[in-house]
């Protein structure tokens, strides 16, 4: 018992070096017994931007295809309930810019799903994922939620060239 | 010494002196129904974008940059990786949850679940919510405590020869996840009143402004700057409340009344999957034996 809140409070130390040297120790224990754990969510701070995700699929002759991941606040409550592994996919994985070494390998996942001979523009020649955010306004300007923007601004994070495969 | 011993005793009776079986079990039904949710309202719908061939992210993928190549339990490595297979695992899962709302063969179907739903996180831990983290570290409990959470309200008990067997059992898992449920507020009351939004009352209106957590309508009465405030600096005082007043007698069913309360407002305004309803059925731990005993006397069950 007093083992098992050890390993707890080392997992949810702020990160630092302290925190890594001890996880060194008891990583084989956390990883056998998933005693994985994480309880800060919305704190100390939280995120202040609004975001979506999609991705620009260009055709061999130049054609072009958007790809927009679900948006929850955009769908009907109950589907809003049944697409939350997606969002916590798209929001707080595919999004992060720490988790990038993904990004090649999804990028073949849209190549591979679009490889069909009877597929209109020809073989896919390039996947760009492009993130669009808007800054949530201030407490200082209190903004009500119906008056939030609607505006977005793109940035294109990957682009992945398939004849380079990278 | 008698300091000492006074520690000791208690401790000893904390972990070990034997009580109700009916908090443990009633706990067992509300959180296998929040699981069964999960499962079916949550990993089913998009089952197969995340496991087996036709993932977006391969398992070889997470298992290189996730666990660096690491060993970790997981049962699905050994199936093959077509999406029967795959989705068959999944309704394996679904099963033996149904077998432990049940309370059926508990001692054997609550670890097995613990397994199956290890294999589940392990393969594909990039979309886990705290939610399932929570239900995770809750059955390793329950799977170590052979079979008291099906002692009764469990269709073990029906079959029972011995129907005068005790409703009493060692409280020790019973324990593990009651503190596990105030270490959480603990540590997420720590590292909240380090956050200067949450200490200038502007935190609730940062999270209700995220689109991506909207569930229903937020009332126009709470949309101000004076609720935001009110909101965030009541969720600090609720959250530290519960760490210790949950273990009060005095206190305990007012604090039962207030955490329930708290969690079914942010169950409605977040859409944060079942964890709010995880930590909802938790409270029947909190709730005295004798209450339970009154409800099914007599009842064979």
């Amino acid at each position: 018992m007093v083992g098992y809140f050890a390993i707890a409070s080392i997992q949810v130390l702020p990160d630092g070096r302290l925190k890594e040297g001890m996880l060194g120790y008891v990583e084989p224990v956390i990883s056998a017994f998933g005693l994985r754990q994480r309880w800060n969510l919305f704190a100390p701070d939280l995120i202040r931007v609004n975001q979506y995700s999609t991705c620009l699929i260009t055709f061999a002759d130049g054609s072009l295809m958007l790809y927009e991941w679900p948006r929850l606040e955009k769908k009907p409550v109950a589907e809003r309930f049944a697409d939350q592994k997606v969002r916590r996919f798209v929001t707080e994985f595919l999004a992060r810019p720490r988790y990038k070494d993904y990004w090649p390998g999804i990028a073949q996942f849209f190549v591979a799903a679009r490889e069909n001979p009877g597929q209109k523009g020809g073989k896919v020649s390039k996947v760009e994922f492009i993130f669009n955010f808007a800054p949530v306004p201030g407490f200082e300007n209190y903004t009500s939620r119906e008056a939030l923007t609607d505006a977005y601004r793109r940035d294109t994070v990957f682009v992945y060239d398939v004849r380079d495969g990278r | 010494m008698d300091g000492k011993r006074r520690v000791a005793d208690y401790w000893i009776k904390f972990w070990f002196e034997p009580v109700s079986a009916y908090p443990l079990a009633a706990f067992r039904v509300g959180f296998g129904l929040v699981m069964m949710a999960n499962l079916l309202g949550q990993y089913l719908p998009h089952y197969l974008s995340f496991y087996g061939d036709g993932a977006m992210v391969s398992a070889d993928a997470i298992y290189a940059h996730r666990w660096l190549n690491l060993p970790v339990f997981d049962l699905l490595f050994f199936l093959p990786s077509d999406s029967h297979s795959q989705l068959g695992f999944l309704y394996a899962t679904i099963f033996l949850n149904l077998l432990f709302i049940l309370g059926l063969g508990t001692r054997l179907s609550t670890p097995l679940l613990f397994l199956f739903l290890l294999s589940l996180h392990n393969h594909c831990p990039i979309i886990l919510h705290a939610g399932d983290n929570y239900s995770r570290l809750v059955l390793l409990f329950l799977s170590l405590s052979g079979g008291a959470c099906g002692r009764v309200l469990s269709i073990d008990r029906m079959l029972s020869k011995n129907k005068e067997q005790s409703a009493l059992i060692e409280p020790v898992a019973m324990r593990m996840i009651q503190l596990q449920f105030c270490f959480i507020y603990l540590i997420n009351w720590l590292y909240k009143i380090c956050g200067p939004i949450w200490l200038e009352g502007s935190a609730v209106y940062y999270a209700t402004r995220l689109t991506q957590y909207w569930r229903f309508d937020y009332p126009a009465s709470l949309d101000n700057a004076l609720a935001s405030r009110l909101l965030t600096w009541s969720t600090l005082v609720v959250e530290a409340a519960l760490v210790f007043l949950l273990w009060i007698p005095r206190t305990r069913n007012l604090m039962i009344i207030i955490g329930i309360s708290f969690h079914l407002f942010l169950d409605l305004t977040f859409n944060l999957g079942v964890f709010e309803w995880f930590f909802i059925v938790t409270f029947l731990l909190f709730v005295d034996g004798s209450f339970y005993e009154k409800v099914f006397r007599n009842k064979e069950i």
